[in-house]
């Protein structure tokens, strides 16, 4: 079973993202943290397989986190930035901070789906 | 769609058994799901018929759920509708696009209900209330209770939660107890247990009399001395027939005047529905409200074909089709108790003879029902005509006054 930590602040896009890892029917436990500090406690004290994450955040966003995150060594689980941002920019200063994949928050619920399948395939996790 | 298509209905209930308002969507017929142009029709359909130009919203203070699509968001119809009387249910799939959520704030902000459906409420808090108004709960198996335990913990104070199907009335007990706000099932057909009807009181025995007397074309000074042994009977009569449009041009004051000016055959109608009311107890007022639904809507359908005069019978058999589970008696006492025409016991019993097949229509636009194509089909009617007679009746039930 995979442990994934979902960071997002926004309520539908946590219950969407949800949703669609249920589609998948994999064997997985979702936790929720609503902000990079919440997170970065429940990663501190548990061990996820995957980290989903959101990168507009109040407080601490979603670079933040990644950076905190290196700096204190506990960047070992692959992540998936999930993000409704397309700038290139913010691409690049993902990849800079060693995320594995990113997904862009797609218009419809089915385009999302396809996205985010495919990059938790090639993160390793069983989507089926 | 409305042309093609069918519009059905079921009654969403407060916490207190009121009918809060009705969820209107198109049939899904032969598994073929409404399109995104199906539904935004339904919009404007539901705002030609039943907002007046110059009553306004013939609805009274009835809430319309219905099914939406972001295109109904932008829809010129939607602005013809009263926002406070208006929610529009979104699968949550549909609000992943940015721009579309930005439309929902906006009708959000000018007062336009939004309902979610497939939330996750174990996450409800969390920054919902931007975009909907109430959530929806979807029951499944056999713990509604337990369910409703964990939805109810996990409420957002300014969140509305509608429950659906809550298909029995203790369930709908357990859900009220918890918390939820509203509703959906088929309890509108399902007599409320606990403190049964048996029988008919004094105040009905006194209808039924009335009711007798009128068949029989009596005299309109004994029809006076017999409603005056319950004064109530007489304000609650004058008052129905004034509020639901007599179609005397003025106000009526009295039952002598209702005779002279329309004659015995409106006034049957009227002592059906006092019948049906003047239950002391036990009674739900959403049966009943289906009741008064069902035997309008019976008689719109058949007005075309039947002409007027038959309307008064296709009334009473919608009403009387309820009237067995609102009274607590079985259809053969009722039929006992109370003469009625032949071809109104056809109906009631076989939904046959002129008069069943109108019934039965009018019962299964109340079920979601595959049948409602072919019996109107087999009538000659339209679903144009079918549709637009039943957001008429709904109206007109409104106008009753059945719980005012």
């Amino acid at each position: 079973m995979k442990n994934i930590l979902l960071v997002d602040d926004l309520g539908i896009d946590v219950m969407l993202t949800r949703l669609a890892l249920q589609e998948f029917a994999f064997d997985h436990q979702l936790v929720v943290a609503s902000d990079g500090a919440e997170a970065f406690e429940m990663i501190r004290e548990q061990r996820f397989d995957l980290l989903l994450l959101d990168i507009k955040m109040p407080q601490v966003d979603g670079f933040e986190l990644l950076a905190r995150l290196r700096a204190e060594a506990l960047a070992g689980m692959p992540v998936i930035v999930v993000s409704g941002s397309g700038l290139a920019a913010d691409r690049e200063r993902a990849q800079a901070l060693g995320v594995d994949d990113y997904v862009q928050k797609a218009v419809d619920y089915t385009g999302f789906k396809r996205e985010l399948k495919a990059a938790l395939v090639r993160q390793g996790c069983p989507a089926g | 769609m409305h042309r093609t298509n069918f519009i059905v209905r079921e009654p969403l209930l407060d916490p207190r058994q009121r009918v809060l308002g009705y969820e209107l969507s198109w049939q899904q017929h032969d598994g073929r799901v409404p399109t995104g142009l199906d539904l935004e029709g339904l919009v404007g359909f539901v705002a030609e018929h039943v907002n007046h130009v110059d009553q306004g919203w013939l609805l009274r203070d009835k809430i319309l759920f219905l099914d939406a699509v972001p295109a109904m968001l932008s829809t010129d119809a939607l602005h013809a509708l009263p926002p406070e009387r208006t929610v529009l249910a979104f699968d949550i799939r549909q609000l992943t696009d940015v721009d579309v959520r930005s439309a929902v704030q906006a009708v959000r902000a000018g007062g336009v209900g939004v309902a979610i459906r497939g939330c996750d409420l174990t996450l409800l808090g969390r920054n919902l209330a931007p975009y909907a108004s109430y959530v929806e709960v979807r029951f499944t198996g056999v713990d509604v209770a337990d369910q409703a335990r964990t939805y109810a913990s996990a409420k957002h104070s300014s969140l509305r939660m509608v429950g659906r199907p809550v298909g029995t009335w203790a369930d709908f007990d357990a859900c009220a107890a918890l918390g939820l706000d509203a509703f959906v099932g088929k309890l509108h057909l399902t007599p409320r247990p606990g403190n049964p009807v048996k029988g008919m009181n004094p105040s009905q025995q006194i209808i039924l009399q009335l009711m007798q007397m009128v068949q029989a074309n009596d005299d309109v000074g004994r029809l006076e001395s017999v409603l005056k042994r319950d004064p109530a009977l007489t304000y609650k009569l004058l008052r129905y027939i004034n509020t639901a449009g007599f179609g005397a041009g003025r106000e009526v004051q009295s039952l002598r005047q209702a005779i002279s000016l329309l004659g015995y055959a409106p006034l049957y109608r009227w002592l059906v529905l006092l019948l049906a009311t003047a239950s002391a107890s036990g009674y739900s007022l959403v049966l009943m409200e289906t009741a008064v639904v069902r035997g309008r809507l019976a008689e719109l359908l058949g007005q075309k074909a039947l002409g007027r005069g038959a309307g008064e019978h296709l009334f009473v058999a919608g009403m009387f089709s309820l009237l067995d589970r609102l009274l607590g008696l079985s259809m053969q006492e009722v039929l006992d108790a109370i003469q009625l025409p032949d071809e109104v016991v056809k109906a009631l019993t076989k939904r046959e003879g002129s008069y069943g097949p109108y019934l039965a229509l009018a019962e299964a636009c109340e079920l979601n029902s595959n049948l409602v194509a072919s019996l109107a089909a087999n009538l000659a009617l339209s679903p144009s005509d079918v549709n637009e007679a039943h957001l008429s009746a709904l109206a007109w039930a409104q106008s009753v006054g059945l719980d005012g």
